[in-house]
């Protein structure tokens, strides 16, 4: 069985939680997020006759990664990187963050994520294709391709 | 006959000039023959040469080919750094506690030579015929190790586990643990140092830093600074012993193998030796 370490990260309110939430039975307190900053938990999938769990630390996340401390990086194979599709702000420091990111962990699997696509018009949708150019979208309220993100992850993770 | 004669002499003259005009080169083309031919005269000849090469070889080796040869070390050097650091680690730590028990066992030694003084001690030693020492130290803590993670030190991942219960999945807890400790290491920001000890209702949570992982031993009760020290030494064996591989490419069996380690070798006893006998 291989075991992965997933990183979901971006601002403050763009529905990590909600996401990691989504995705797996809730094992840990979300105390731990508030005290600590950080909450673990693990999804476990078979991809092609392979067990893969995906141990996924779900950040709180400050305003931008700056304060969030470096070590919580460290040995992970994927991040997802969530921003807010309704709220453009979240995307402010998009840049900065995944320059961070692919310095402290060089050749990293990064995966942009719009989220909360249950908020916005098909318009916006295209907008942001061109602005952010994310992987995916998601939401996190409907369910709408957050099992995808995750599977489409660990296959990578697995080959 | 004179004609004949003075032919003849012609010719002897001729070849004397000749003998004269290519007696050296006659010489020395026979010498080189003979050289060629003779391995050994060969050798003579030739060896001086090679010697003359190899000398300035080692005279200017250093100027022309240093950068070079810096590199490749270099390199090697990079590759292998980890692996080196690895090696290294545990018998460093090893040496280090050498020291520290050796002046353990001279802090026993005045509490024995204290309480013997004592009539309690006489009495006691009437009694049971144990050392003091060991009795108190052993009194005070009836310690018992229940789970044994290997963690990967910076993603927080699961390498061996042993438990008592099988309550919770074992690598959640391996993850959350690393989080606990990157946070307090990060929020405390004591220089270099780690966390070694975690308080948890009547658990202790001993943990035993690695250059790549770590080893967290959480204990019902709570331990003795001697006891947290052989148990800290007993660790320190065990990844001399079993953790010597790359860590990043273990293979399936490798889980299994030392589960099984970690079981034998921490649950099935007390931590401290002295209960033990
Ligand atoms: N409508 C909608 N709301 C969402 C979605 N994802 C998260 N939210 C809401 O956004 C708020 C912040 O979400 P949370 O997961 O706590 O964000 P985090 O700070 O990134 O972890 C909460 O009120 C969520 O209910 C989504 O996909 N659609
Ligand atoms: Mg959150």
């Amino acid at each position: 069985m291989i075991s992965k370490k997933v990183v979901l990260t971006g601002s403050f309110g763009v529905g990590k939680t909600s996401l990691f939430n989504r995705f797996i039975s809730n094992t840990f307190s979300d105390k731990y997020l508030t005290t600590i900053g950080v909450k673990v938990d693990k999804k476990s999938m078979t991809i092609e006759g392979e067990e893969i769990s995906l141990i996924l630390w779900d950040i709180a996340g400050e305003v931008s990664q700056e304060k969030v401390p470096k070590s919580y990086f460290l040995g992970t194979s994927a991040i997802i990187y969530i921003f807010d599709l309704s709220s453009p702000t979240t995307l402010k420091n998009m840049q900065a963050d995944l320059r961070l990111l692919n310095n402290l962990l060089p050749g990293v699997l990064i995966r942009k994520v719009g989220n909360k696509q249950d908020l916005v018009t098909e318009d916006v949708i295209q907008q942001m294709k061109k602005k952010a150019n994310p992987d995916t979208f998601t939401s996190a309220k409907t369910g709408e391709n957050v099992e995808e993100l995750f599977l489409d992850i660990a296959k990578f993770l697995i080959s | 006959m004179k004609a004949q004669h003075d032919r003849t002499n012609e010719e002897l003259l001729l070849d004397r000039i000749r003998d004269i005009l290519l007696r050296d080169d006659r010489k020395t083309l026979s010498r080189v023959e003979a050289t060629l031919q003779e391995r050994q005269r060969l050798s003579e000849k030739v060896s001086p040469i090679i010697e003359e090469h190899i000398h300035f070889l080692k005279e200017n080796f250093p100027r022309e080919f240093q950068t070079e040869v810096e590199k490749i070390i270099d390199i090697k050097l990079k590759r292998s750094q980890e692996k080196i650091i690895e090696l290294i680690f545990p018998k460093l730590g090893l040496l280090i506690r050498k020291y520290i028990s050796h002046e353990i066992d001279m802090l026993r030694e005045r509490i024995d030579r204290q309480v013997r003084k004592s009539w309690f001690g006489r009495l006691q030693r009437w009694m049971a015929g144990v050392k003091e020492s060991d009795q108190i130290l052993a009194n005070l803590h009836q310690t018992s190790v229940e789970e044994v993670y290997i963690v990967q030190r910076d993603s927080g991942l699961l390498i061996g586990n042993a438990s008592l219960n099988q309550t919770i999945d074992k690598e959640l807890i391996a993850g959350m643990l690393t989080a606990i400790k990157l946070f307090m290491e990060d929020a405390f920001r004591r220089g270099e140092e780690e966390v070694e000890l975690i308080h948890y209702n009547f658990y202790e949570i001993f943990i035993q830093n690695f250059y790549g992982f770590y080893i967290a031993v959480a204990i019902r009760g709570s331990l003795s600074l001697e006891e947290r020290d052989q148990l800290s030494k007993q660790l320190f064996i065990f990844a001399e012993k079993e953790l010597n591989v790359d860590l990043k490419n273990l293979s399936p069996s490798f889980y299994h193998q030392i589960n099984n380690k970690l079981e034998t070798s921490f649950l099935t006893k007390t931590t401290t030796q002295h209960n033990d006998q």
